[in-house]
């Protein structure tokens, strides 16, 4: 008969391996979940800074993977949403090809180079500089591309104009803002529909309160909300009788269209964009203390708890026997729990954001472009581009460009942001080694 | 064994007077509260009528706690094991399935689903039946959950499983989960047909009765016996060319070395679990060479059951990252591209591999629900 309470000679000699484990199950078990860290494998040659960092080439590799599988799938049928999501792959797969080539390239180039006794040595070591360049500008494409695109970047969206600080002379300019994003919206040839206009006359023209225009055409947020803000003028008005130059401003706000367009699913399931987590962001807990695992142990440890880090939701499972079971039952109500919190903290926002508390009558500070008449100029004060063309700009000629120098700023910013984001990973990984 | 610490049991004890019993084996408070649990719900759901005289209940569950307390597993206390979507019979003769294990076929199942089945009219363009090989399969928990899934996937050429494995009281209890699943309506009768079960050995295949043991290529029989019957089971007649006879080998070996076995295992599992599940024989077949660990000589025989029948893919649980290592290395070196999946420990539990013709890369992607780990 086994009579677990008496010590056999075997166990006592595990005693110590068992120790540990005993003092590990009464801590609380946040404090088990150390081990899931993954490792990054350090690299041979990791002291050479053009390198990618482990993480971002797993990641792009990851991505260029799905992007194969993907093409393989639309040379058998063609899908549309797997196309666009193919083709929003393409240029990481792409890079990374490009990258991986050039790193290739410069192993060989050293090998040669290392080698005295051959005669490519000198030509080999003459081309290593440019390998390099080759490598960084292929590594700064493969960053660029591995931004992540903004959340609601694929949806339609609707531009409201409002006139902010400078009276009558602001509504004006608001109007010519107005004027300036049909026009705009014209040449892109975009869908769009006026929702409300308001007009009244002013002296030396028409003045606009409030403008709104719908934007039907998908991702057209991408590219407008670079226009969210408060634009200035600096000019003299045609109120002014004395020739002093006023400035005054308009407020400009772009918000995605949700609404309808969300498109057809239960509120909370897997194709719920709100429903969308980082599993990095998910600190799975299992109750388990340590071990080898597998075949070696064999409790019933299948109660799973789960928390989402950002928003700090917290679900606990214990209903079946089955602990992956318990798992995807855990993550399926996280994700509905968290779609409900982001929809509600969407709706207050898209409230506060109607409401009109931000930054509507802004002051002339916070501006992000200014139009400035006397001097024929305008600059966008966020990628410090200026145009010296005005009248044309403001009937929607060159305005494209200058959009596009925000976004390419925007995504410089974006990618320090993740670079940033990504060595406090790393630092946090190597101090807890 | 080290003294179990009385605040502890104290703890326990003002919780529930059977609390200290289930902790004894286990020596984890929470996982005894979650024992206790699911032995009220067994006795609540196999014997109703006992509510009614909650002495005879309690007498009972109590027994069946100090049963838990002689450090019997909890799984054959209940009967059956709760894997994903099947219950599968627990009993001596088998090991019971672990939950890394059914992660794996889970993660498995959600890249078939994510990346090769993805529509319809891929499903159709596949056009022929879907097959996968269960080597070692014990109880037969990752035949039985594969059919699950795929029944769930509904596809239109169907599929086979065929499950093999050297013990006949496991294959037992594996048979009786099938029909266990199918009466309780988890698994369609058709499951008889399509999951099959066969008694060989894997490592030291008996040699066939026909064609006098010398091997004819796929189309004959006369390998082995244990390659006769996966031809068997697995031809049909529709199909025109033999290219390949397999979709996925998978196996669950048992990888534990002698050593560890000792050392690292628990003594429920050395108790009542069966060492020919978890230790490989001492004796090694002749085409194993000798530098090869005793704990890893499943991998090369499976492997090359994979390689004869020209499967599309290997998928291998193993015991940790160092075996993992070993077993990538040794598929590489037989021209596999290989890749690891993590458990919910962080440990490099499975040594996936294929063949790159096949362009299977999609095994490693981690799959679309966020249910794996890495």
């Amino acid at each position: 008969m086994i009579r677990p309470q008496w010590v056999c000679r075997h166990c006592l000699s595990r005693a110590r391996t068992v120790a540990p484990r005993l003092t590990l199950a009464r801590l609380p078990l946040a404090q088990n979940i150390g081990r899931r860290q993954s490792h990054t494998s350090t690299r041979a040659d990791e002291d050479e800074d053009f390198f990618l960092a482990e993480s971002l080439l797993k990641r792009a590799k990851q991505l260029a993977t799905e992007h194969d599988v993907l093409e393989r799938q639309l040379m058998e049928d063609f899908d549309t949403k797997t196309a666009a999501r193919a083709g929003h792959l393409r240029p990481v797969s792409e890079a990374l090809k490009e990258y991986e080539a050039a790193v290739e390239n410069l192993r060989e180039l050293r090998v040669l180079a290392s080698d005295p006794e051959s005669d490519l040595s000198s030509m080999a070591a003459d081309d290593i500089p440019p390998t390099i360049d080759q490598i960084r500008t292929s590594s700064a494409a493969l960053t660029t591309s591995l931004v992540p695109r903004h959340q609601f970047a694929a949806f339609p969206c609707t531009i409201e104009i409002r006139p902010g600080t400078g009276g009558s002379e602001a509504t004006l300019f608001a109007n010519d803002l107005y004027k300036m994003y049909t026009s705009l919206l014209g040449t892109l040839r975009w869908q769009s529909s006026v929702i409300s206009y308001q007009t009244h006359n002013e002296i030396g023209g028409e003045g606009c309160s409030e403008a709104i225009i719908s934007v039907s055409t998908p991702e057209s947020y991408d590219l407008l909300r670079h226009e969210a803000g408060v634009h200035r003028v600096q000019r003299i008005p045609a109120t002014e009788n004395k020739g002093r130059t006023h400035t005054s401003t308009a407020t400009v706000m772009v918000l995605p269209k949700l609404g309808d367009d969300e498109g057809d699913f239960e509120h909370g399931t897997d194709d719920d964009p709100l429903a969308q987590i980082d599993m990095k962001e998910v600190k799975v807990d299992v109750m388990r203390a340590s071990g080898a695992g597998g075949q070696h142990v064999n409790r019933t440890e299948s109660a799973v708890r789960m928390t989402h880090i950002p928003t700090g939701i917290v679900v606990a499972i214990q209903d079946s026997r089955s602990q992956h079971k318990n798992r995807s039952s855990a993550l399926t109500i996280l994700k509905a729990k968290v779609a409900e919190k982001r929809r509600k903290e969407k709706e207050e926002e898209a409230l506060s954001m109607r409401r009109g508390v931000v930054k509507v009558g802004a002051g002339r500070s916070d501006k992000i472009r200014t139009y400035n008449f006397t001097q024929n100029r305008v600059t966008d004060h966020r990628s410090g581009q200026s145009n010296h063309d005005l009248p044309r700009l403001m009937e929607g000629d060159g305005l494209i460009a200058m959009i596009e120098g925000v976004q390419e700023w925007d995504k410089q910013r974006s990618v320090e942001v993740m670079l940033a984001l990504q060595e406090m990973e790393d630092l946090k990984k190597d101090s807890k080694k | 064994m080290p003294r179990v610490c009385r605040w502890t049991t104290s703890y326990l004890r003002k919780k529930s007077p059977l609390l200290p019993l289930l902790y004894r084996d286990n020596r984890v408070p929470d996982l005894a509260e979650f024992d206790l649990r699911s032995l009220k719900d067994h006795i609540k759901e196999q014997y109703p009528d006992l509510k009614n005289h909650p002495i005879r209940q309690y007498k009972y569950l109590r027994s069946l706690c100090e049963r838990r307390a002689r450090a019997e597993p909890l799984d054959h206390i209940i009967g059956t094991t709760q894997f994903y979507d099947v219950e599968i019979l627990s009993g001596r003769g088998a090991l019971i399935p672990r939950s890394e294990t059914e992660s794996m076929v889970m993660r498995l199942c959600d890249s078939l689903k994510d990346y090769y089945f993805v529509n319809d009219k891929r499903r159709r363009n596949l056009g022929n039946n879907f097959r996968i090989l269960d080597l070692c399969t014990g109880a037969g928990p990752i035949s039985l959950l594969m059919a699950k899934q795929l029944y769930d996937l509904d596809l239109p050429y169907g599929f086979r499983i065929l499950g093999i494995d050297v013990s006949e009281p496991a294959l037992k209890l594996a048979k009786r989960s099938l029909e266990y699943n199918i009466r309780k309506g988890t698994l369609p009768k058709q499951a008889r047909k399509d999951v099959g079960f066969y008694q060989g050995d894997v490592l030291n295949p008996k040699p066939s009765m026909y064609g006098g043991g010398v091997d004819q290529g796929m189309q004959y029989l006369g390998k082995s016996e244990v390659h006769d019957e996966i031809k068997v089971f697995f031809v049909n007649e529709d199909q025109v060319d033999y290219g390949s006879l397999m979709d996925i080998v998978i196996a669950n070996p048992p990888y534990i070395s002698a050593d560890g076995y000792w050392e690292d295992t628990e003594r429920s599992v050395r108790l009542y679990e069966p060492e020919i599940a978890l230790v490989p024989p001492e004796k090694r077949p002749a085409n194993i060479p000798d530098d090869i660990p005793r704990e890893d000589i499943f991998y090369p025989a499976v492997e090359e059951f994979a390689a004869y029948f020209k499967s599309k893919a290997i998928i291998f649980e193993t015991g940790g990252d160092k075996q993992s290592a070993r077993v990538k290395a040794m598929l590489e070196s037989r021209g596999w591209e290989t890749g690891t999946w993590k458990d919910f420990r962080g440990i490099n539990r499975n040594v996936v591999g294929w063949r790159k013709e096949t362009g299977w890369n999609w095994l490693l992607l981690p799959s679309k629900n966020g249910m794996s780990y890495d």
